[in-house]
Formats: structure tokens, sequence, C-alpha cells
């Protein structure tokens, strides 16, 4: 197991060590690391307005449960798969899942969207608004390959699916996404 | 336009979008592109797309770091707390070892007490030891009139045999088993039910 990364910082693995040795500084350090791919992932599943919350959850819960993590996957796929998780819990609860039925771009951004501040172009918002007609699937599996570069083996982890499975939705996906910008 | 068919090419073009491919790989794709429009079309998606949804919200790590650290250190307080009213059921019911010893205990002072009444009351001149009724000194309370006379109270040996505690269980009805067994089933019950305050003995014992 490699202590450092490539550009000599401990390793995730090293730094669960520590945490598991009572370093609080460690978790500290894999928030940073990895608390803008979560985020950046959770508002692509359509969270709004909480997206902080869910990213906390997810981290507590992470943790809470760090015992358990084998490494047969990295942290980040690990983290991936239980904010997605929280998504899903959050849209069924609130039946608000917006997983189906495509929206208005009127819609897809709203005054009370803490996006607006970072998306701002109306291409930005088109595909927003395209990715509000994939499923939650197909979602997660194109925001996992297009923004986090995820293989389709490691995004099949996290969806809980086959890779061939996980490279199908992708492609439905983009081909989706595709159609309603050409409209 | 149909897509391309050339999915080991096609499957890079996320990568590409993102600006992480070099190497072989990226020349052969940017060949490909050259005389894919399908693929252009496609690569011009994924742009838009990695450009739009690349900005994470901001998010305090700070605030994050410190849930993760009290939520933790909850869990072990938890986990403590739970570990330690375990141990002082474990004390109070699940024991049986122990309250079986102490079932004995309590039987076998009680037949010690009987016995130890009994042979107390054997008269010492009698060679056989035979029990003897005490008699009381004060006169006896007026007895009813009866029809048949009174016979004088005449002490009657009491074998060995007879100085048990009571019936044997065997000798009971199946309904009078049953209903000790019931008895003795909302004993364990309630032995098993965690108490919510705990004696300075049991808690001393811990």
């Amino acid at each position: 197991m490699s202590q450092l990364t490539r550009d000599g910082e401990p390793s995730d693995a090293a730094l669960i060590a520590r945490w598991r040795g009572g370093d609080e500084r460690a978790a500290t350090i894999l928030v940073e690391r990895h608390a803008p791919a979560v985020s950046r992932f959770v508002a692509s599943m359509g969270e709004r307005g909480e997206v902080e919350e869910v990213v906390q959850d997810t981290f507590v819960r992470a943790f809470g449960s760090i015992d358990r993590f084998r490494e047969a996957s990295s942290l980040r796929t690990w983290l991936f798969s239980i904010a997605r998780n929280l998504c899903r819990d959050r849209a069924r609860s609130s039946r608000r899942a917006p997983t189906v039925v495509p929206i208005d771009e009127a819609d897809a951004m709203t005054a009370d969207d803490p996006l607006s501040a970072t998306v701002a172009t109306e291409t930005e918002g088109r595909v927003r608004a395209a990715m509000e007609g994939l499923t939650e699937t197909q979602r997660a599996v194109f925001t996992l390959r297009v923004t986090e570069g995820l293989s389709y083996r490691e995004i099949a982890g996290v969806v809980e699916t086959t890779e061939g499975a996980a490279r199908v939705h992708y492609h439905n996906a983009v081909r989706m996404v595709k159609e309603y910008l050409d409209e | 336009m149909s897509d391309c068919t050339n999915l080991d090419l096609r499957d890079l073009l996320p990568d590409l979008a993102r600006g992480a491919l070099t190497g072989p790989s990226r020349v052969a794709l940017d060949a490909h592109l050259a005389t894919c429009a399908a693929c252009r079309a496609e690569l011009e998606v994924l742009r838009k797309a990695h450009a739009a949804l690349s900005a994470a919200p901001p998010v305090d790590t700070a605030r994050i770091a410190a849930a993760v650290t009290r939520a933790t250190a909850l869990r072990r307080e938890a986990t403590t707390s739970v570990a330690q009213a375990r141990r002082r059921r474990a004390w109070g019911s699940g024991a049986p070892a122990r309250r079986a010893w102490l079932a004995a205990a309590s039987v076998a002072a009680i037949a010690a007490a009987v016995l130890l009444a009994s042979n107390l009351r054997r008269d010492p001149a009698s060679p056989g030891g035979a029990p003897v009724v005490v008699q009381s000194d004060e006169p006896a309370a007026p007895t009813p009139v009866a029809s048949e006379p009174t016979r004088p109270a005449t002490p009657r040996p009491i074998p060995d045999a007879e100085l048990v505690m009571g019936g044997g269980v065997s000798d009971l009805a199946d309904a009078d088993l049953e209903s000790l067994l019931e008895v003795l089933q909302q004993v364990d019950t309630a032995l098993d039910v965690e108490p919510a305050v705990l004696s300075p003995v049991l808690e001393g014992d811990v």
C-alpha cells in the first residue's frame, strides 16, 4: 500500500490509518480532498439547495463505517456510492425525484438555486435541463464518466450494475443530452 | 447522424473532453476525429456537459470535518455506554449459573433450618429419638361441642421420610405444571429487562 500520492501527499489509505489511530487532522485532509468532487456529483444528481448537507452526511456516514471500508475500491468511489444513496433516499422521501419527467429550462434554474452563482451561461443551463430528463442511473453514470473520469468498472460499482450495463447507460445518456441540446 | 461504431475510441471522448487524454490514445483519437463527424459532435456535447457540471457548489469543509469528528465522538461514547449496559444486564439476568447457585443456596438454607428445628423438638429421653409434640402450658381454648368424644392428642412419630418441603414436581398435575412454567417464564422475562437504576452493589460489582 503506497503511503504517498504522486503529488507527494499522504494517500487516502495512509490518512484512513491515521484517522483510525485517532488523528482528527487526517479527517480534515480527506474532507478537503474529496468534498469538491462529492459536491459536484451531488449537484449533478439534481440536489438543490442542500448540497452541503448531503455532502456532510456522506462524510459522516463514511467515517462512521470506515472500519467496513476494505479498500476494494477507491475512497472517492465509495463516497460517490454513499452520496448517491443519500440523494435517492431524499428524492424518495420528498417525492420530488425528477427522474424521468423533463422540465423546462426556466424551471431548471430558479432564484433559490445556489448553483446560479456558479452556472451562468445559457449553455450550462441547457445542459442541466437536459440532465433532468435522464433517469437517476443515467444521470449518475453520465456525471461520473464525464466530470469525474471514472472507468465503467468503477461506475458499475457505484450504481450497482455491470460494466456493460454502465456503458449502455452512458451512451443512452449521451444520446439524450445531445438530442436535447440539438433541439 | 448515426453513432460511431468504433466504441474503443468513442469511449475515450469523455477523457479528451476533460483534457485528461495523452499519449498514443490521444494521437489515435485525434486521427479518428478528423474523419468521424459523429464523434466530433459527441465531443462537443461532452465538452459542454463538462463545463456545466464541473463547477462544484462551494461547501464548508471545516464544518464538515468538525461534524465528522463530533459524530465519531458521539458514536464512540454510545458504543461504550451500550457495552457497559450489556455487562450490567449480563450480571443481572444473563448469569443463569449465578442465579441457580443462589436458588440452590436458599433451598439448602431453608432445608437446614427445617432439619435443625426438627431435631430440636426430638425427645432426648426417647431412645429412638422419636419426635414429640410440644404441649403448651396454657389451657387449650374451649372446643365447640362435638358429637364425638374428644380423643386425647397422641404424639405420632414422624418418619424422616416425611421431612420434605412439599410434593415433588412430578406430583403436580399438568395444568399446575403449565402455570408454574408460565410463572417461571415471566420471572425470566422480568430479569432480562434492563433496570432503570442499578443498586450501588450491582454497579460496584461490575
